[in-house]
């Protein structure tokens, strides 16, 4: 069975007929082509996915395409405002947070989610935001210090 | 990848009991654990009904009895919302649900209803007795949330029926509660073992009642009540507490060949963790103590 | 020598398209009329297969092909040539693929992979390497002593496929004089790499004979051989396409899914066909790391001299060996540590074992024989009452000094004594924080040293194209997989030329049909040895800019100057644009040709040790190193609390210090994991992987790590290295197990032997001892 569905992504809506089981990432890198957002283990543990869902951070590996219908949502892709980048995307690239690249994506739209809600955190709800996330590279240290940074560029 | 299934999102409660009514039907709610269930395969549903849309199962509200949590209510804003403060262990262990994304997205009833034996939302609700009100076409019954659970996976919802909210008895004045786990690494993981302690009056003698509530070492999670029985009304003293301890280690038994800790570790964690519980508690909890 | 370019912190030059989320990895990719395959693995890790029935599963519409291993060449391998795309007569780990399908798309692919009936024979399994070399212990490979190898190795026959020895001086003189003798066995655990992109590969085979393959793998030209080896297709007609590839850590090194992508592929020519595995497929079907069993024996005066270490090594090298060869090699070469012992006797065994392959992870080879000898040493220094400082800085392998293999200890060798030094010094700065009563504090630190363990010649060539408006495009075979690659060789291109850094761009994919050679992006050797070829292609452009520019002022070379961006004569003047794409006469004619630096370094003078003695120049370099780390442990719980950690390395000269620093911590990061919480666990009865997933297998996040981090570098110039730099991506793994574990033999009093140390072992050890 099909559900005819539509999905704003980026302030863009993509329209598609999609089977009961294809999930919100599968949506998002198949049928919109947007494949920064990552596909790490497909089970909701490492945190790649990520995309804010009608603002909220959510992981979209584990949501169906269906469940999706009628929301907003945001990918990396989406994330800088024209040719400018989002103050995280300049912090990731001054520390080097980003190395392989592969938990990047999904690292951004949770240290969005956090500077959307709270324009300074604490080191706690830093760690809260990011404590669901995996990197294999960094250690984690420049990821960290790159959020710090952004809430210092958004002052 | 996700097995295609029927998809049906009902738009009303009573809509949405007719079609929980048909074989093999199971409810969507946030998907954390469905999903991830069915994508192992260990959970094929024939539909999946998306309960999402149900205002009947949405909000926390105060109701006569105590604070009404709706099924559908998010973990992330249940720990948030300011009728929730009072159940300490309750905010405490549902905040330590997965991750923030995933607390944004999975929903009380969906951690109640998954029968998960380390469900960290359930502790905190047992201590206070919590109730389940339960959905179905011919109306709503009560049961107490503890007995609402079965065993690992299993919940009393027969066909056709719903958890429509849970009702926390009023939180009595001066009491306290504290929930601890033990996990593998210090962010997303599940519980190993998982302790809920709950204090009223703690250990004036005639008034005090202990609570303990206990995850992850038996085959749902428990009220610890052998042991509360020792604590009783009792002057709380070290010795009592083992003493206590050492009755409600009757009931625990956890599974062999776990991935996350051996019995033997959790069981020592069970006293530990109940130890540094009443310790806190008494930190700050108006008694004398 | 000033350097503009070389030891600044630039900022890495894919930072934008990797927070952008326009950086393309493998599985990004999609190509026209792709096909999709899934496999099928063996429930059991060791099993004679009775028989395969594929009848069922190719009536389901959309399916094209079912291979099974009748249907495939082989056998193949780097070193011992043990293995088949898929498993033939039996299986030898629970994951072996058995069968594969290539289907219109992933689901009707996973569906048919339930039609096809297998019928299995189990037989007994090993999974531990001890096990695997006792007597009476099942045999995994029967016809071993058959196999062809590679001239380094040495199988023994039942399971032993490699001994490595090492021989130095007179071991029993040597325990004759000691006055302490410390022994111990040590366990490191199977453990996954966990990078956060799975492997996928995409490959077409063509009529004509032609191979393309995308693939997340380290090693390019690695693949390419091996599909000309199983093929029989020419290597100029197999292209091996890599973009970024989301972390590697020797992962994706040699082959892994590869072999059986191109057996898919040539099954259904003309279409592309995508295996992209899951995240419990990485965990069972591709290669693990460590594995290893030691058991040490150290002699040592009452002054406390190293005099005589004996060991006894045995890598558990999985169901087939490839790059495990590699490992112990380098167990045997690095099996001292860093310190100078003067009688050694050293027999690093591979060994078979019913798990899925070991290859190289993180700083192989190095990490499972620093475990024993550091802990050991920590031991003895104990019983000596010496002071661990004060104990190591007596053996450590100072300038002049000479190691396990023969080597004398040069000035650029590395200053392993200052960084222990500078560690020491900071650890110990002040008394033990109070972390309140149920906090025991621990302090314990490592030494460590690494060598790339690689082939003697190893190769690594370049191309500078020099564009008409002056800039230049570095083409390399090098991996980007997030250690910067790209930026450094960039820095140092920018250096050799002396050019702007953003006059440089890098190929940010390899093509084995026009990327120069590579050997493949492993052991820590890219910046080295792709250096060293940059040098030499800066060299060849600027000679070539010095040509032409001869020709248009009808000189010699050598009255021609580079000057910036200029090419002078006298008072003549050209740009490097000017020539880039060749001089043209005023009439338009012709005059010199388009400019492009090639660059060919080869390691020199690296030999194979000495088969009977490990003895010889088998190293090419050596970074060294010195770990710190104090930690505390909840003795209510078990719970280990890291509050610093102090690095110090020699990797020669620094590049690029942030990157370097975050590539240090990263790899101790990993090693944090593995110390507290990671192993695989293999079911007693199956000999599967129980925990393969993030559900079960859990790796550190950002809110274990240590709360205090001081890394640091001691810069001794490396002669052989670029600007005196080498290699600092892996070595951060080495000293790191055994230097929490001293810091957790310091806090509570019990000496660790086998990884993890999760907080569970703690406490009940803690139990145990009251």
């Amino acid at each position: 069975m099909k559900h005819s569905i539509k999905i704003r992504i980026n302030g863009q809506w993509y329209l598609g007929d999609v089977e009961t089981g294809m999930t919100l990432l599968q949506f998002i890198r198949d049928e919109a082509g947007l494949t920064g957002t990552k596909a790490g283990c497909e089970n909701g543990e490492c945190g790649a996915c990520t995309v804010l869902m009608d603002g909220k951070p959510v992981r979209s590996c584990i949501i169906l395409a269906v469940e999706a219908d009628g929301s907003e949502i945001l990918t990396v892709e989406g994330l800088r405002e024209g040719d400018k980048l989002h103050p995280l995307q300049q912090s990731f690239i001054e520390t080097g947070a980003a190395q392989c690249g592969f938990c990047t994506p999904g690292m951004l739209i949770a240290g969005k989610a956090l500077l959307d809600k709270n324009s300074n955190p604490s080191k706690e709800e830093i760690m809260e935001a990011l404590g669901g996330h995996l990197c294999r590279c960094t250690g984690y240290k420049s990821i960290s210090k790159s959020v710090e940074i952004a809430i210092d560029k958004i002052k | 990848m996700i097995p295609n299934v029927e998809y049906l999102k009902p738009k009303n409660l009573q809509e949405a009991l007719e079609l929980m009514e048909r074989e093999g039907s199971v409810a969507l709610a946030g998907g954390t654990d469905v999903i991830v269930n069915m994508r192992d395969e260990r959970l094929l549903p024939k539909a999946l009904i998306d309960i999402k849309g149900l205002e009947e199962l949405k909000g926390i509200k105060e109701v006569p009895e105590g604070v009404w949590i709706g099924a559908l209510e998010l973990v992330q804003d249940a720990v948030e919302n300011p009728l929730t403060k009072q159940y300490t262990a309750f905010i405490e262990g549902a905040g330590s649900i997965g991750c923030l994304e995933i607390r944004y997205r999975a929903t009380i009833g969906g951690n109640i209803c998954n029968g998960s034996p380390s469900a960290d939302s359930l502790p905190g609700l047992l201590l206070y007795d919590a109730k389940a009100v339960i959905a179905s076409k011919e109306g709503e019954r009560t049961v107490s949330l503890e007995s609402f659970l079965l065993g690992p996976g299993k919940v009393d919802l027969k066909k056709g029926e719903l958890l429509k909210a849970v009702i926390l008895p009023k939180a009595k004045e001066g009491s306290a509660s504290k929930y601890y786990r033990r996990t593998r690494v210090k962010g997303m993981d599940l519980s190993s073992v998982s302790v809920a302690v709950y204090a009223e009056n703690l250990g004036i003698e005639g008034k005090s009642d202990i609570r303990i509530a206990l995850g992850a070492v038996m085959p749902t999670v428990a009220r610890a009540r052998k042991g509360e029985a020792v604590l009783y009304g009792q002057k709380l003293t070290d010795e009592l507490l083992d003493e206590a301890i050492d009755a409600l280690m009757e009931d625990v038994n956890p599974r062999k060949g776990s991935l996350r800790a051996t019995p033997e570790y959790k069981k020592k964690m069970v006293r530990v963790l109940i130890k540094k519980a009443i310790s806190e508690i008494k930190g700050g909890v108006s008694c004398e103590a | 020598m000033t350097l503009k370019h070389v030891g600044k912190s630039y900022t890495r030059n894919d930072g934008v398209e990797k927070t952008t989320g326009s950086a393309k990895y493998v599985a990004d990719m999609k190509f026209p009329g792709m096909l999709h395959a899934k496999v099928l693995r063996s429930p059991y890790a060791h099993a004679i297969i009775k028989s395969i029935d594929t009848t069922e599963a190719l009536k389901l519409p959309g399916v094209f092909v079912v291979l099974t291993g009748k249907d495939v060449p082989g056998p193949f391998g780097v070193a011992v040539a043990d293995q088949y795309p898929l498993a033939k007569y039996k299986v030898r780990y629970a994951g072996e693929p058995v069968a594969a399908v290539v289907a219109v798309n992933e689901r009707v692919a996973k569906e048919a992979l339930k039609h096809i009936k297998v019928e299995y024979e189990p037989l007994p399994f090993v999974i531990h390497p001890k096990d695997a070399v006792a007597d009476g212990a099942p045999i995994l490979h029967e016809d071993l002593m058959n196999y062809n190898v590679a001239p380094y190795v040495y199988p023994q026959g039942k399971n032993i496929y490699q001994h490595f020895k090492v021989r130095k001086g007179d071991i029993e003189e040597g325990f004759e004089k000691a006055d302490l003798v410390v022994e111990g066995e040590t366990w490191y655990p199977y453990i996954h790499h966990v990078q956060l992109e799975p492997h996928c590969a995409v490959a077409q085979y063509n009529l004509d004979g032609t191979m393309t393959m995308y693939s997340t793998t380290q090693a390019p030209f690695v693949v390419q051989n091996c599909i000309n080896m199983l093929h029989d297709i020419p290597l100029s007609k197999i292209q091996v396409i890599v973009p970024y590839i989301g972390g590697g850590f020797g992962g994706k090194s040699d082959v892994t899914i590869e072999p059986l992508v191109s057996c898919l592929a040539k099954a259904v020519p003309g279409r592309f066909v995508r295996l992209l595995l899951t995240r419990e497929e990485m965990f069972i079907g591709t290669n693990l790391g460590r594995g290893a069993y030691c058991k040490y024996k150290i002699g040592l005066s009452k002054e406390g001299k190293i005099l005589a270490m004996q060991g006894e090594s045995y890598l558990g090298s999985g169901g087939n060996v490839d790059y495990a060869v590699n490992i112990v090699t380098g167990m045997g070469l690095a099996g001292t540590g860093p310190y100078e012992v003067p009688n050694l006797k050293l027999d690093v065994y591979g060994v078979y074992t019913n798990t899925p392959p070991i290859g190289a992870l993180r700083g192989y080879g190095h990490p499972e024989v620093h475990f024993p000898v550091e802990r050991l040493l920590e031991k003895a220094a104990r019983k000596l009452g010496m002071d661990p400082v004060e104990f190591r800085l007596k053996n450590l392998l100072a300038e002049g000094k000479v190691n396990g293999i023969g080597q004398v200890v040069k000035h650029d060798t590395g200053n392993v004594v200052l960084c222990a030094e500078k560690v020491a010094k900071e650890l110990y700065k002040s008394p033990k924080p109070n972390k309140g009563d149920n906090i025991l504090v621990g302090r314990g630190m490592a030494a460590y040293m690494k060598t790339p363990c690689m082939p003697t010649n190893v190769q690594s060539s370049v191309f500078l194209k020099l564009n008409a408006d002056g800039s230049v495009t570095l083409a390399t075979g090098a991996i980007e997989m997030g250690q910067g690659t790209y930026t450094v060789l960039a820095q140092m291109t920018a250096e050799a030329l002396d050019i702007p850094y953003e006059k440089v761009n890098v190929t940010n994919t390899v093509d084995t049909l026009i990327s120069p050679y590579e050997w493949q992006t492993v052991a820590s050797h890219t910046t080295w040895g792709t250096g060293n070829a940059i040098i030499l292609a800066a060299e060849n452009l600027k000679a070539k800019l010095k040509e032409s520019a001869a020709k248009v002022f009808n000189t010699d070379a050598e009255n021609i100057k580079i000057e910036g961006d200029k090419v002078v004569y006298n008072d003549k003047v050209l740009t490097w644009g000017d020539l880039a794409l060749g001089y043209k006469n005023p009439d338009g004619s012709a005059l010199t040709e388009p400019i492009m630096g090639e660059g060919h370094f080869v390691a020199k003078g690296v030999q194979n040790p000495d088969p009977e003695t490990g003895q010889g120049n088998a190293a090419a370099d050596w970074t060294q190193g010195c770990i710190g780390i104090e930690l505390g442990i909840d003795k209510t719980t078990g719970e280990v609390h890291l509050y610093r950690l102090i690095n110090y390395i020699d990797a020669g000269t620094i590049v690029n210090p942030q990157m370097a620093r975050d590539q240090v911590l990263g790899a101790i990061t990993m090693v944090i994991s593995s110390a507290l919480t990671e192993t695989l666990v293999f079911s007693e009865d199956t000999g599967k992987i129980r925990n393969n997933n993030l559900v079960d297998y859990k790796i550190v996040g950002i809110e274990d790590m240590p709360e205090e981090i001081l890394i640091d570098f001691v810069q001794t110039p490396e002669e052989s290295g670029p600007y005196g730099a080498k290699g600092i991506g892996e070595h951060g793994t080495v000293g790191t197990a055994p230097a929490i574990l001293n810091a957790i033999y310091d806090a509570t009093g019990i000496d660790f032997y086998e990884l993890p140390v999760t907080a569970e072992k703690i406490m009940m050890a803690l139990e145990g001892g009251e």
